[in-house]
């Protein structure tokens, strides 16, 4: 036996010893935000779907790192930056997630998979009976995806790296995830982890950006859920199969999403129960393994990236636009529709399927206990997972063209 | 500069691109709507 040391006994808190006291300072900070996040998760304060896997991971990455071989502080969770095959190898023989994190993540799958369980759980009868209407309030939520773009690249960033930050305005994980994959895969790390940590905190902080922007009356129109019509399951289907082969051949970079999402929808229409509880359990088990992936990506070591506050502040910039051209977008449909339109349906088109609904149903009851808006808010919002889909893939085919 | 206008160029092209899909996303609930009620309207009369 060879102890030179003490703390070779302790090789947790031997590495704190051995970084530099930034890196240990943020490392303390990271384990104490991820028990923060778990906290905030089992409270049902932000979203525990997301919160728990991804804040858990996070705290025990960052206590859990050691000295490796080459005298380098790593974990034994993920390496997502290897890349020359010996070392890939042995980094798939020594880290528990990296067989996980180079076959799901590295090539989308986990996003695409993630795309498919929310398929088979939306329900577009509420955006097939007003589609002009969801699609109006989706592309004005679309301000924070479109805006974010030039302001990266004023900030430095390259185009590529512009759009996969810019695509966090959408609020969809799934296309996040894809973009920075496909565009910027040396930043998907920290713009991965960025967006994820920000759609669950969408649900506390939107409430106060529709106090500001929307008066109290308005927020207290009420809208007949009646209004809607009954959309017959053959519809739905038909335009599941329709939509999704039109808009491959016209994005074939963002065809694995379509696919997806569209076939999801097919499942759920035509009512094939085998298939139907398959994709449920699938989206709760891709849900599970991405978050637990996510919070493993942010050890000190690896989040450690120079960009990464002006990664954190423009991905902020995006959610705040596209919840703010949201709520513009609503105001505009509230004044064409002579008053009869809730302005607060406009937050719900920034997608987050189904948060932003409830943010809106839950900003309505606050003024009226009675009011229900939700069944008018879920248009936009599929709405919103729709046109994100499809910004994603103009991005992904336009970008790499400049 | 130069750069920040071609970022400027492709946030609009994009968001015009996505005007005009979103559009055709329309369109085809509207063809699929008719068709879907047009089929069940034959199939009553039968």
């Amino acid at each position: 036996m060879n102890i030179t040391n003490i703390w070779d006994f302790f090789p947790g808190f031997y590495s704190f010893i051995l970084m530099e006291p930034v890196n240990a300072l943020i490392r303390f900070l990271l384990i104490l935000l991820g028990m923060f996040l778990v906290y905030m998760g089992y409270k049902d304060k932000l979203d525990p779907l997301l919160m728990l896997p991804i804040g858990f991971t996070m705290a025990v990455v960052n206590g859990g790192i050691l000295i490796m071989g080459g005298g380098e502080l790593g974990t034994l969770f993920v390496d997502p930056l290897v890349s020359e095959p010996s070392k890939l190898l042995d980094a798939l023989q020594m880290n528990f997630l990296q067989p996980f994190y180079n076959f799901t993540f590295t090539n989308g799958l986990i996003a695409c998979l993630v795309f498919m369980g929310i398929g088979v759980i939306t329900d577009l009868d509420f955006f097939i009976a007003r589609p002009f209407l969801s699609l109006f309030l989706a592309l004005g939520a679309e301000l924070g995806t479109i805006l974010t773009l030039p302001l990266a690249v004023a900030l430095g960033f390259s185009f590529k790296e512009a759009a996969s930050i810019a695509i966090v305005g959408g609020a969809d994980g799934p296309m996040v995830l894809f973009t920075s994959l496909m565009l910027a895969k040396h930043l998907f790390v920290p713009i991965a982890v960025m967006a994820y940590v920000y759609l669950g905190i969408c649900y506390a902080v939107y409430p106060y950006l529709i106090k500001l922007l929307i008066p109290k009356r308005l927020r207290a129109i009420p809208m007949d859920p009646m209004e809607i019509r009954t959309v017959p399951p053959s519809e739905k289907f038909t335009f599941a199969i329709v939509a999704g082969v039109v808009l491959s051949l016209f994005f074939p970079v963002a065809a694995p999403l379509f696919a997806c999402f569209f076939f999801g929808v097919a499942v759920k229409e035509s009512n094939i129960g085998r298939f139907r509880e398959f994709l449920d359990i699938l989206l709760s088990g891709s849900t599970l393994f991405l978050g637990f992936t996510l919070g493993a990506l942010l050890s000190v070591t690896i989040v450690m990236n120079p960009k990464i506050l002006l990664i954190l502040i423009l991905g902020m910039v995006a959610l705040l636009l596209s919840g703010i051209g949201g709520l513009i977008a609503g105001l505009i449909a509230y004044k064409v529709s002579g008053g009869k339109i809730n302005p607060l349906i406009g937050i719900a088109a920034v997608s987050c399927v189904p948060t932003t609904a409830k943010v809106a149903q839950h900003c309505a009851m606050e003024v009226d206990e009675t009011i229900m808006i939700l069944p008018h808010a879920m248009g936009p919002c599929v709405a919103g997972v729709i046109t994100t889909a499809i910004l994603c893939g103009i991005y992904v085919t336009l970008v790499p063209l400049f | 500069m130069k750069e920040i206008i071609t970022a400027f160029t492709i946030a609009l092209l994009t968001y015009a691109l996505g005007l005009l899909t979103c559009g055709l996303v329309g369109v085809i609930i509207l063809i699929v709507k008719k068709i879907v009620s047009n089929r069940e309207e034959g199939t009553g009369q039968t």
